[in-house]
């Protein structure tokens, strides 16, 4: 046993060099990701302002279960989930096949179109977005009204501006998964398509038999990194609706932003920060767990 | 058959793509617009008069180098920080060989997942504690904590020849000296990509640079063209706030249409986001 921790300590202390290379890595990491992580968890257990700390248990939680605004919240988040998270995962993959059948330059155009909402700050964009879907003079309904269509109050009503959080998120939501649609495609070998031609396989079968099954862990990737992150759905409520109108549009991240920045209820905020990490690792869990089983034919 | 779904694809995805690529061009066209032309229906589709106006009105801003100094202060400083440490990191994981080095690389991806938003809260209280609420420190600190970077420089270092390394080794070399005259050299590819990244990454954010600042003292240019004519939910001059746009999205753009290499090899690479 004795000489087991000696052996250990000397490997250790024979490669100091590499903890050394480590140490700024580790010390930001522990600093600013696992400190917080525990300290957030720890305060959605206190009544805390910038000035004080009151342990209430589970206070906060109550508190939280027991507002209308909490269920809005978490009402409007598995809307964005579930109309976003399909959207996210499919469109990409219809661009990236199409696209593929292009030449290179068309290619990259499409790469750099659809990249381009993702480099572009997204609270910048919400301001363009606010005047596009301005009801009266915006560009939006302008050409809703050139296809005969009657105007939509996009920000002034629950669905308009639900459908308009959408939207915009959409924008740059598409930019990575579509380069790593890409490349997930380009890494088919051509031989397995002319194989399967020769056995008389057509488009469809090809698609569903070849391409699908060789780009799963892509699309397993973009699928449970989308859901977390749709989940955590804000930057294009923060600005643009701020959450209405009449809390129509906010989410759980924008409860935690309001109630923690806004009303300087840092606990009760902590509550919704807590509820989001279990919520990740729910997701997390269920989707590694459940889709490998079905990866393994 | 198929031919008819391609062209119908390649229809919907142009279509796409041009609605995708019109918001930014509406940015450019609202900058150059002045006073109720931002209001006309039918709107202009090219502007008819083009005025700078309200790009001087923003320029003209007794703050406007106060916001471009923090903003340069900021970005620079995440950006070093952020790509020396994904380096160091990235390297020890790639080529060399210590006790726990699978539990620390996993435990560091793990934190990867952890949302940002659920350590806002502690991290604002935390640099409150620290005395660093409204400092430059308080904003750039946090990108220390680059795990996506340290991957990124760890799966491409993991592709040069270990053999570099040795024989500087029976040179002589140090430690340091390996990293920094056979390693750091021939990784420019990787640098460029992870400053790129940091550049656009820092340059752009918005919540935690918002929550630090407080005063003009800090403030940077994404915050405050935000708060310049836009509130919650309204735009008050729609020339101004476009013009104030267009000053965060030029560099941004112009670094994309340089560098667009580096960004898909660097997805694709690490899936960061960008």
């Amino acid at each position: 046993m004795k000489t087991n921790r000696e052996n250990f300590l000397h490997l250790v202390w024979k490669a100091r060099a590499a903890y050394f290379f480590l140490l700024p890595l580790l010390f930001g990491i522990v600093v600013f990701k696992l400190k917080p992580l525990v300290e957030g968890v720890r305060l959605s257990f206190f009544e805390a302002n910038i000035k004080e700390q009151v342990f209430v248990g589970f206070g906060n939680y109550i508190k939280m279960w027991g507002d209308p605004l909490f269920w809005r919240a978490m009402g409007n988040t598995m809307f964005y989930v579930i109309v976003m998270v399909p959207l996210i995962l499919l469109v990409p993959l219809l661009i990236a096949l199409v696209s593929t059948k292009t030449s290179r330059t068309t290619q990259s155009f499409f790469r750099a179109a659809f990249y381009l909402p993702v480099v572009s700050a997204g609270i910048v964009m919400s301001m363009v977005w606010m005047w596009i879907f301005q009801s009266s003079y915006g560009v939006a309904n302008y050409f809703l009204s050139l296809v005969g269509m009657d105007p939509v109050l996009w920000l002034a009503t629950s669905s308009g501006s639900r459908l308009a959080v959408c939207i915009v998120q959409l924008t740059w939501s598409l930019g990575i998964p579509l380069i790593l649609y890409l490349s997930a495609l380009a890494a088919i070998p051509k031989v397995v398509y002319e194989a399967a031609a020769i056995d008389g396989a057509g488009p469809f079968s090809r698609f569903f038999k070849i391409t699908l099954p060789l780009i799963m862990p892509t699309v397993v990737y973009l699928l449970i990194m989308e859901t977390i992150g749709r989940f955590q759905t804000f930057s294009a409520i923060l600005l643009m609706t701020a959450g209405g109108p009449a809390y129509s549009t906010t989410s759980i991240v924008h409860r935690l932003y309001q109630v923690g920045f806004v009303s300087y209820r840092f606990g009760e905020a902590s509550a919704y920060g807590t509820l989001l990490l279990v919520i990740t690792f729910i997701v997390a869990f269920f989707q590694f767990r459940y889709l490998n089983k079905k990866l393994e034919f | 058959m198929s031919k008819i779904f391609f062209v119908l694809g390649l229809v919907f995805i142009s279509v796409l793509a041009v609605a995708f690529l019109f918001p930014s061009y509406w940015v450019f066209l609202g900058s150059l617009m002045t006073g109720i032309t931002h209001m006309k229906i039918p709107p202009q589709f090219w502007p008819r008069s083009p005025s700078l106006k309200s790009y001087a009105t923003i320029l003209s801003q007794g703050n406007f180098p106060r916001w471009v100094l923090n903003t340069m202060v900021v970005t620079i400083c995440s950006t070093a920080l952020s790509v020396s440490v994904a380096c160091l990191s990235g390297y020890a994981f790639a080529k060399k060989e210590f006790p726990l080095k699978n539990l620390i690389f996993w435990s560091a991806m793990a934190t990867m997942m952890i949302p940002f938003y659920v350590t806002l809260i502690p991290l604002f209280l935390t640099m409150k504690n620290l005395g660093l609420y409204n400092t430059y420190p308080g904003i750039f600190l946090p990108s220390l904590a680059t795990a996506g970077g340290m991957f990124l420089a760890r799966q491409y270092i993991s592709t040069l020849p270990s053999e570099l390394i040795d024989s500087a080794k029976i040179d002589g070399a140090s430690e340091l000296q390996v990293f920094f005259y056979i390693i750091a050299p021939i990784c420019k590819p990787l640098i460029g990509a992870l400053c790129i990244f940091s550049f656009v990454g820092s340059f752009r954010d918005y919540l935690w640079p918002l929550v630090m600042t407080s005063t003009e003292k800090t403030r940077t240019l994404a915050v405050a063209v935000t708060t310049l004519s836009a509130r919650p939910g309204g735009l008050q001059d729609i020339g101004v706030a476009m013009a104030g746009a267009a000053l965060v999205m030029i560099p941004i753009y112009i670094i994309f249409f340089s560098f667009q290499k580096y960004f898909v090899s660097g997805i694709t690479l690490g899936g960061i986001k960008g």
